[in-house]
């Protein structure tokens, strides 16, 4: 039999979560599409769910010298409207409002987001971008890996059963800098993404150069990943048209390379390298006008 | 004639019960203690069924009982088109494709009935299958059904299409190809059975209940009057729900069982389990003068069915009939068929066929004004029915044929629209337009409506009709024509609809047929009924009935008008002498069979007709298409209910959006709403509605139908404003993000 649990503190919510088959819910918007799926095949949900997101410690978004810290039960709508998130972190907030739809961001966590693992992640994708470290928490002990550890197939750093994700610590980019995300679909709500790009770029005081860039790119990849040949491309040039036109051939490049040429290649290759171009350029362009 | 309130947006039948939730729909007919359903499909097919072991599924806690093919007391057949009858309600040793029904739990849980018929051990045989039309009629290929794989076919000629073909001054050829796709109505099928004395009541969703009616009652092997259907609120139809469904395995529970059953589909099984819209194949020659003046139209049409005929002949027939779109083809040859394959199977659909060849003759029509160098709607104009034209069927166009008026309805919009500016970087503006004309009722056959009015000796007007509202809005398009035809209050009008113990048949809600169709037969009803009552107030009065009028529930004597009667007086009178004053109304629409060598008749007594023009962004990196505006101007004859029109149009702009763009039914890929994409309201474009009245002489107070055509136009001119931006034709649905990238090229 299947309890739902209600802890009020992170102690209490960390001894109900070690127990066998625990699983913590916050939004539930991929949890309860999961045991509904096995419900309807006869495999009904086994263990207790202990409800996180209204967990003081995983609450709130603020800053912290240079980072702003995001805790996990943050939702895509707090995200969305937060004023600190959208002056220093608007690449977040941007990703954010492509998320799902209204009812599904008023309920949906980034935490959740990334304990998921999906591939197509959005607030993931923009995480990965901005080189977003993450906070877990487990009975006795805590760490910080960076996000795309957490997210990467190969297991750099993985979910323990029992462990929950705290919050998120996210370096905010020094100025001038702009961003842009940039989610592909086949509607234009409630949809996962066919790929999508998230792009940072920092240019030096007097907006000469690009001085740092990050590209991420979500449902490319097994996990959202940053690609860190699409940024070298781009770092060091004035960001001209061809600038950003080769940063997208690189982006297919590298992706080609990883998933070899699938039939979904015919779309993605071309589709890639333009979005990627055109995402490039939208932040540049930010960026530039401040 | 002023009208009082046809013609006006009254509030909407059964609103308020929606909002406050008193509605019961077919998933609100479940009652605690009720049997709980699991139907067990097969996963593979085509395969013989070699061997069933339901020893452990019944031994299963709370299991009452396990049902198979040796269960059903009368034919284990079905299907609503009776010389094509073909499913079963349980597979009797052969499922010819995955998802038929294979065995059915009664229990006292869900889980226990899921759960049990996960238990059921079959011995499947595979069977070798077929998965392509074409592949389907090829000789030698597996028979999908006895009776071989060419289900029907329909051919229509008229000229010399060969000759007109060699000297047409410009002639295009193409193919175009549709997806299956699936209804998706909000509310999936759901409903109850149950014993009531003598009397096996079943209450579901559905567009049909005397229909259903008629099928159960020879799957239980009961008599007609020993089956009662009641049509549950109904969330939607769209044609998927003019097949049985969950009323099969309700009424097989309860049967045996002697208890309440009930059974709500999952979105999954309704996918699976489910008729889709035929995709079709359509091989597309046209012709035309330098002018522009169509002169023949050569088409081949390919249906694939799957594994059942269901609704297959209609829409075959339909696409022929209406293959050459609304023009003048003074030269046609037109041959339409649909084969059996073990896929998926199809059924009736919004359209039944026409929304595929509306994306063929419209392509055409845009492909000829292309190569002639003339404007798209200036070679429609040129070419539209107007009334007194013939078809390719040879039927006269009558006087309320208003294409034109449709045309030029849009032509403001498309004209600012063709020179829209792109609106940022990577956004290419495209313009297009599409037009359509839709028989309406079923194609060349006798299809009925009854009606019935009564006039109680309280005053209470009654109005019986079993006209299935499925949101559509018949209750309350049928209530505004009873109001208006009896001069009385539309609030006052009590509504007893879809009950098979008392309502007659009035046929099924599809095929656009239930304004112009049933609305006349409400409006017999009340002819007959005023007659009636004018008869027994002349006796009262004894003024001659040419004095009297009926007007605000009163008999009023023109020349007196202190010696007026109220009607109650005059129905309380008729009931004093043993008689009732109620009334019948029966309307069958004027129409022939076509000949079978030629396709010649007068499929349908009327026409509507439809043109919509929109205007779109292509984006240029991704494939993406966003539709800013429609202009959806529609030849209703006249809108009983000018409200209820407009939000036809506005959801069956979303339909057809849905179609064009993003809709196809993909077994175990796309089997529910997470994975199976329909518009959001995101995705919507400003909707211009624009209703064009010029009424119809034969329709009630003037009106045609417009459930179906709605839908249409849109898909074409979604179509070609996505080429234009794209700077390629597209003739294959649905337009996906890999094929408009194509489209775009390097």
């Amino acid at each position: 039999m299947s309890r739902y649990l209600t802890p009020v503190s992170l102690d209490q919510a960390l001894v109900d979560l070690a127990a066998r088959g625990a699983r913590p819910v916050a939004g539930g918007t991929d949890l309860m599409v999961e045991f509904r799926t096995g419900r309807l095949a006869g495999r009904p949900h086994q263990g207790d769910l202990v409800e996180v997101a209204r967990l003081p410690e995983l609450a709130g978004i603020r800053e912290d010298g240079d980072e702003v810290v995001i805790g996990a039960g943050v939702t895509f709508s707090q995200l969305a409207e937060s004023e600190l998130v959208k002056s220093r972190l608007p690449l977040l907030a941007e990703a954010a409002c492509t998320v799902g739809s209204k009812q599904i961001r008023n309920v949906a966590t980034i935490g959740g987001n990334v304990a998921n693992q999906s591939p197509a992640a959005d607030g993931a994708c923009a995480l990965v971008a901005l080189g977003a470290q993450v906070e877990l928490v487990k009975a006795g002990r805590a760490r910080c890996h960076p996000v795309d550890e957490l997210l990467s197939p190969e297991g750099l750093c993985t979910l323990e059963p029992g462990e929950l994700i705290m919050c998120f610590r996210v370096p905010k980019p020094a100025a001038p800098f702009g961003c842009a995300f940039r989610k592909i679909i086949r509607r234009r709500a409630v949809a996962i993404a066919r790929f999508s790009a998230a792009c940072l770029i920092g240019l030096s005081p007097d907006k000469s150069r690009i001085e740092r860039a990050a590209v991420s790119l979500g449902a490319v990849f097994p996990s959202p990943q940053a690609v860190r040949a699409v940024a070298d491309a781009l770092e060091g040039t004035p960001g001209n048209q061809e600038d950003f036109d080769r940063a997208g051939q690189v982006a297919r490049d590298v992706m080609l390379a990883v998933s070899g040429s699938r039939p979904s290649m015919i779309y993605k290759g071309p589709a890639v390298q333009r979005v990627v171009a055109a995402t490039a350029a939208t932040a540049w362009r930010r960026a530039w006008e401040g | 004639m002023e009208l009082k309130i046809v013609g006006k947006s009254p509030e909407r039948w059964g609103a308020r019960q929606r909002v406050t939730g008193e509605s019961l729909f077919g998933a609100d007919m479940e009652r605690p203690g009720d049997l709980c359903l699991a139907v067990l499909r097969a996963k593979k097919a085509p395969a013989a069924i070699k061997g069933m072991d339901v020893s452990k599924a019944q031994a299963h806690p709370g299991v009452v009982r396990v049902f198979t093919a040796a269960d059903i007391p009368g034919e284990n057949l079905y299907g609503i088109i009776k010389p094509t009858r073909d499913q079963q309600v349980l597979a009797d040793g052969l499922v010819r494709c995955p998802g038929e029904a294979v065995a059915l739990v009664a229990a006292e849980s869900k889980a226990a009935a899921i759960a049990a018929a996960n238990l059921i051990e079959v011995e499947y045989q595979e069977l070798p299958g077929v998965y392509d039309a074409f592949d389907a009629m090829e000789e030698g290929a597996p028979a999908v059904h006895q009776r071989g794989n060419l289900l029907h076919q329909t051919v229509i000629k008229c000229g010399d299409v060969e000759r007109a073909l060699a000297e047409s001054h410009v002639v295009v050829n193409r193919r175009y190809t549709t997806s299956r796709i699936e209804h998706a109505a909000i509310e999936p099928e759901g409903g109850r059975a149950e014993w009531d004395g003598d009397v096996l009541l079943v209450q579901a969703c559905t567009q049909n209940p005397h229909y259903d009616r008629a099928d159960l009652a020879a799957v239980l092997g009961l008599p007609l009057d020993q089956v009662r259907v009641i049509q549950a609120e109904t969330g939607g139809g769209f044609g998927g729900k003019l097949d049985l469904s969950v009323q099969l395995y309700c009424a097989l529970a309860a049967y045996h069982l002697k208890r309440p059953a009930s059974l709500v589909y999952s979105r999954e099984e309704s996918f699976q389990s489910t008729g889709k819209r035929h995709p079709l194949v359509m091989d597309y020659t046209t012709g035309a003068d330098k002018d522009g003046n169509l002169t023949a139209c050569k088409v081949e049409i390919v249906g694939d069915t799957g594994a059942y005929a269901s609704y297959a002949l209609a829409v075959c027939t339909r696409a022929a009939v209406h293959a050459c779109g609304p023009y003048r083809a003074p030269n046609a040859q037109v041959r339409a068929r649909v084969v059996y394959t073990n896929n998926p199977w199809c059924g009736a659909m919004r359209g039944f066929g026409v929304p595929q060849v509306a994306l063929a003759h419209e392509g055409q029509m845009d492909a000829l004004a292309h190569e002639l160098g003339l404007d798209p709607l200036e070679i429609r104009l040129k070419n539209a029915l107007i009334p007194g034209d013939l078809t390719i069927t040879g039927q006269k166009m009558g006087p309320g044929a208003a294409l034109v008026d449709c045309l030029k309805a849009v032509q403001p919009y498309f004209d600012a629209w063709k020179t829209r500016q792109s609106p940022g970087p990577g956004q290419i503006p495209g313009a297009g337009v599409g037009a359509m004309f839709y028989g309406i009722g079923n194609t060349a056959m006798s299809n009925p409506s009854t009606a019935k009015v009564r006039l109680t000796g309280d005053g209470e007007l009654h109005l019986f009709s079993g006209a299935a509202d499925i949101g559509q809005g018949s209750d309350t398009v049928l209530t505004q024509i009873a109001a208006e035809a009896m001069a009385w209050d539309y609030d006052k009008v009590r509504l007893f609809r879809g009950d098979t113990a008392t309502s007659g048949n009035a046929g099924a809600s599809s095929a656009s047929r239930q304004t112009f169709i049933s609305g006349n037969a409400v409006l017999k009803a009340c002819d007959n009924l005023k007659q009636m009552l004018l008869a027994e107030a002349e006796e009262l009065l004894e003024i001659s009935r040419l004095d009297l009028a009926i007007e605000n529930g009163q008999v009023l004597a023109k020349a007196l008008p202190e010696r007026s009667l109220s009607l109650a007086v005059v129905a309380a009178s008729l009931e004093r002498k043993g008689r009732e004053a109620k009334a019948d109304g029966e309307f069958d629409p004027e129409t022939t069979p076509l000949d079978k060598a030629a396709g010649q008749g007068v499929p349908y007594q009327t026409y509507a007709f439809a043109a919509n023009a929109v205007t779109l962004d292509v984006d240029a990196d991704s494939g993406e298409v966003r539709v800013r505006e429609v202009a959806a101007a529609h030849d209703v004859g006249r809108a009983v209910n000018p409200k209820q029109a407009r939000g036809q149009i506005a959801g069956g702009v979303a339909m057809g959006l849905g179609y064009a763009l993003m809709e196809e039914y993909v077994p175990h890929s796309t089997h529910n709403l997470d994975r199976y994409h329909i518009p959001t309201v995101a995705d919507m474009p400003e909707i211009h509605s624009i209703l064009v009245e010029n009424g119809d002489p034969d329709g009630p107070f003037g009106a045609k139908g417009l459930g179906e055509p709605a839908l249409i136009p849109v898909i074409p001119a979604i179509t070609d404003a996505v080429g234009q931006a794209a700077g390629k034709t597209m003739n294959h649905l649905p337009l996906t993000l890999e094929r408009v990238m194509a489209a775009l090229g390097k």
